[in-house]
């Protein structure tokens, strides 16, 4: 639509001051309508289109200091109290490694690698942060594919370790952010746009399947899983909650069952590992009686023949374990408290999101991040039969640090605009739902099916 | 009569509330309804609406979103939440005890300052 002069010169001064532009087009759609309502209401009054209409700017109030108070409610914003929890995990992780590192064989050459990783990912979780997440929901597809196809490229770059591609974990663990595209983009879409959504978690279960890694799998199940919950929970699929339910976790529970006969034999040993004392159970007993020894604070009363803790890779698998006996149980309380503060404080904000694509991706991350957290506490706690990936930025290891800080930066960048942003529209689709319809005695209004050209 | 505007800068945001306790209304609409129904004495102007509602839904007291209007144009209409319910009758109450207490001192003080 042509703007009058008067009209564009005076939106052009109201968005000069709004400095995140993304949110021009709507601002200016409402002041256009309120000013083009108030004109009319003029020319009802007997005014002429000219003077109605230069009246109408003039009823509107002070351009800069509408645009500048805009401005206050539109900025962008960096969330201080994420980043200041992730950098005390990074710190603690640094400290306690301090410890371990020197024990270990060429343990602080990778004590000072993993320091410089760690700038890295500072570096790549703020580069993140200014992107914009809403991509995610604009080309889901596109970019769960390219996220498969990094996972694939993976393999052939990936070092072995005990029989594991020991890289594609970290990819894995990006994809539940991904997913949560996929199923914003299946929004109203019912019980097909469900089915889809499990038909998109089979790649990453496939890959995890080829690593082959249990825990990434599960990880990533449990996380995508939840999110879906939620999901339905919120009526996103517009469909029978109990069906769904049923359409999610039959399969789910029948997979893990399926999984737990299949290592029925590594379950009774992680039960009560004495059965198989210097086989399966031998790490899980080491575990056991390290912690036995641990104090509330303080070191541990080892004999002094065991003094010198043998667990395996105490930098990496092993770690809080560890601290535990070094440093006493507090050391526990202390890594736990700040993990509670990091996820507690994720949910808040998460819950804050306006938009359902900023609540299903940093609900995403939130879940990913957690469940590392679970599993390697329980592994570290004496039961050992998931190998846990790592701590999320506390632990020994490159990758996963990265793909960490990734999946942070990707928070991020969901809480410095999601407050206030609007749900994208899924590229290369045209709207096949009317604007306002009945849908199974429901009144469904699509506020995405309406286009605005507006100063664009 | 005309009022003096810093009389209505505080009780702004309750009069919008009180607005959309009963219907769902666009930017415009507002405006013209307490003109309407404060005769003319509360002129609100666009400028000061909009940053307040764009405030009061980022603060979760209202939803917005746009359906038609009765002249057939889409609009972006604004709607009471549950905790927009809850701060109206916080302001109401506030209003009350700020109303009572202007108009007890304006009637010469009640029952203050006599004992002197």
């Amino acid at each position: 639509m042509a703007q009058p002069f008067k009209v564009r010169d005076y939106l052009e001064q109201v968005l000069q001051q709004v400095r995140y532009r993304k949110i021009h087009p709507e601002l200016a759609r409402e002041l256009e309508a309120h000013i083009e309502d108030q004109k009319e209401a003029y020319m009802a009054e007997g005014l002429d289109e000219e003077t109605a209409l230069s009246d109408a700017v003039r009823q509107m109030g002070d351009p800069v200091t509408v645009g500048t108070q805009l401005d206050r409610l539109y900025r962008p914003r960096l969330e201080g109290s994420m980043v200041v929890l992730v950098i005390l995990l990074l710190l603690s992780g640094m400290v306690l490694r301090l410890f371990t590192s020197p024990h270990v064989s060429d343990g602080l050459e990778y004590y000072y690698k993993q320091m410089a990783v760690t700038l890295l990912g500072v570096g790549l979780m703020f580069f993140i942060y200014t992107l914009d997440y809403s991509i995610l929901g604009r080309y889901p597809r596109r970019i769960f594919f390219a996220l498969g196809a990094v996972g694939v490229l993976v393999f052939l770059v990936s070092p072995l370790a005990n029989g594991q591609y020991c890289y594609v974990p970290h990819v894995l663990i990006l994809f539940p952010a991904a997913f949560a595209g996929i199923v914003y983009s299946m929004r109203g879409r019912g019980y097909g746009g469900l089915a889809v959504c499990g038909l998109y978690f089979l790649m990453p279960v496939i890959l995890a399947f080829m690593a082959p890694s249990l825990t990434a799998l599960l990880i990533v199940s449990f996380s995508c899983l939840i999110l879906l919950t939620a999901a339905v929970a919120q009526g996103h699929f517009n469909v029978r909650k109990p069906v769904a339910y049923l359409m999610m976790y039959l399969p789910a529970v029948m997979a893990f069952a399926l999984l737990l006969l299949l290592m029925r034999h590594r379950l009774a040993v992680a039960l009560s590992p004495e059965t198989d004392a210097l086989g399966m159970g031998y790490q899980e007993l080491l575990v056991r009686k390290v912690l036995s020894s641990a104090q509330w604070i303080g070191r541990g009363n080892l004999p002094p023949a065991t003094q010198h803790v043998e667990l395996p890779g105490i930098s990496n698998d092993f770690l809080i374990t560890y601290a535990i006996y070094r440093f006493g149980w507090i050391a526990l309380f202390v890594i736990v408290l700040l993990f509670a503060c990091f996820v507690g404080k994720a949910i808040i904000l998460c819950l804050k999101q306006k938009s359902v694509l900023a609540r299903l991706v940093s609900f995403s991350v939130v879940l990913t991040v957690a469940f590392q957290v679970v599993f390697y506490l329980v592994s570290n706690l004496g039961f050992t039969l998931f190998v846990p990936l790592t701590l999320p930025f506390v632990s020994e290891g490159n990758g996963a640090l990265l793909a960490n800080l990734c999946l942070m930066g990707i928070l991020l960048s969901v809480f410095r605009t999601g407050r206030f942003m609007r749900d994208p529209r899924p590229a290369g689709k045209t709207m096949a739902s009317p604007f306002i319809h009945f849908e199974d005695g429901r009144l469904i209004i699509d506020f995405r099916s309406r286009r605005t050209d507006l100063l664009s | 009569m005309k009022v003096d505007k810093s009389l209505l800068a505080g009780s702004t945001t309750l009069l919008l509330l009180k607005l959309l306790e009963e219907k769902d209304m666009y930017g415009y609409q507002m405006i013209e309804e307490l003109a309407r129904r404060s005769n003319d004495t509360f002129t609100l102007k666009a400028g000061t609406l909009y940053p307040l509602l764009h405030q009061l839904e980022q603060q979760g007291m209202v939803n917005v979103y746009e359906a038609q209007a009765e002249n057939q144009r889409v609009r972006k209409y604004y709607s009471l939440t549950s905790k927009g319910r809850g701060l109206l009758n916080e302001k109401e109450a506030e209003w009350k005890t700020f109303s009572s207490a202007v108009n007890q001192v304006l009637r010469g003080g009640a029952s203050y300052g006599t004992a002197f």
